[in-house]
């Protein structure tokens, strides 16, 4: 697990925290969803950006 | 009417054109070399580094890894498929509550990575082991391979989901209404009339889901599936060879170059009817 978060640090650094985290705490369901809830709070961040370029983009569209 | 009287009299061939060495020019020749160099210099190494003792001892688990990765990926594709169908009529349903659940699942599968998803159900799953055992799931679950068939499945659904709903309402209204004026029915409306134009729609866009699930079934390795990502860090760990990873990726083109001609000849066959 450790050599495949190598060259890809910024990607796997919630992963690996989790890897940490669930080796000590044995509870890899809490911290896995965690992880997942964190991803989801990225993406999410990032659609409010898509929709605001969005939106721009459509400016003069007529809205119906 | 007027037409020609006479034909219009031979010409002499165009001048060729002589190109000018322009800076733009030399730049692209010196970046093709600069490629052309590095492609030579990888084959160089494959060949210099051709060791048939490695062949004898890792081709044939290599053969059996890439026989894992396509079968995964086709098993989860196909029940990916057939998951997303209900998905994406839930999605597209006036049901208020159907349709957020179905937007909450898309939402949650393309929002995180499949790595974290594969941890979620692979090592997640594992502490509901006792109510597992009780309902007779838990054979399922133990296995790392069904664990990434599983995983995958649910992954690409949402997907899959998301490709035919865009797809499905990417064909006119018009033709829903024609079907209805003609009388005939719903379902053979859907099935006759709006999916083979949905069809042609959704096409790409399927084969670029299955091209991204087959690079994407590389993270089961993690979990000890031997896939041909699996086979590659075994013979790795073992030889300590970069080119195991340099064949791995040719097995990965090769897979990929090959489904792309299958597009293509399935998108000729289903656009035949637009050729002129």
């Amino acid at each position: 697990m450790a050599s495949f978060g190598g060259s890809r640090r910024a990607f796997s650094d919630i992963l690996r925290q989790t890897n940490v985290a669930v080796r000590v705490t044995k509870e890899p369901f809490f911290f896995y969803g965690i992880a997942c809830c964190l991803y989801l709070v990225l993406a999410i961040l990032s659609s409010f950006l898509l929709v605001y370029i969005d939106r721009w983009a459509k400016r003069s569209e007529v809205r119906r | 009417m007027s037409y020609a009287e006479k034909l219009i009299a031979p010409q002499a061939a165009p001048r060729a054109v002589a190109k000018p060495m322009t800076p733009a020019r030399l730049t692209g020749y010196i970046l093709v070399a600069f490629w052309a160099l590095l492609a030579a210099f990888l084959i160089l190494t494959v060949i210099k580094g051709w060791d048939p003792d490695k062949f004898t001892r890792y081709g044939p688990r290599y053969l059996h890894g890439l026989w894992i990765t396509l079968s995964i990926v086709a098993l989860s594709v196909v029940f990916g498929a057939v998951l997303s169908l209900p998905l994406a009529m839930a999605r597209m349903s006036g049901n208020r509550v159907l349709n957020g659940l179905a937007y909450c699942y898309i939402y949650f599968f393309r929002g995180t990575p499949l790595l974290a998803q594969l941890f979620l159900v692979y090592y997640g799953l594992g502490i509901f082991r006792p109510q597992m055992e009780a309902i007779g799931l838990w054979w399922f679950f133990r296995d790392a391979w069904y664990c990434g068939v599983f995983a995958m499945t649910i992954n690409t659904a949402a997907y899959q989901a998301e490709i035919l709903r865009g797809a499905i309402q990417s064909v006119p209204h018009g033709q829903h209404e024609a079907a209805a004026a003609l009388g005939i029915h719903k379902a053979i409306a859907f099935r006759k009339i709006i999916l083979p134009q949905a069809f042609i729609v959704a096409l790409r866009p399927y084969g670029n889901e299955i091209i991204l699930l087959i690079k994407g079934s590389a993270v089961v390795a993690i979990i000890t599936v031997l896939d041909l990502m699996g086979e590659t860090r075994y013979a790795f760990s073992r030889t300590f060879d970069y080119q195991t990873y340099l064949w791995a990726a040719i097995f990965y083109l090769a897979i990929v170059e090959a489904l792309r001609h299958l597009w293509n000849w399935i998108e000729r066959r289903l656009t035949r009817h637009l050729k002129r």
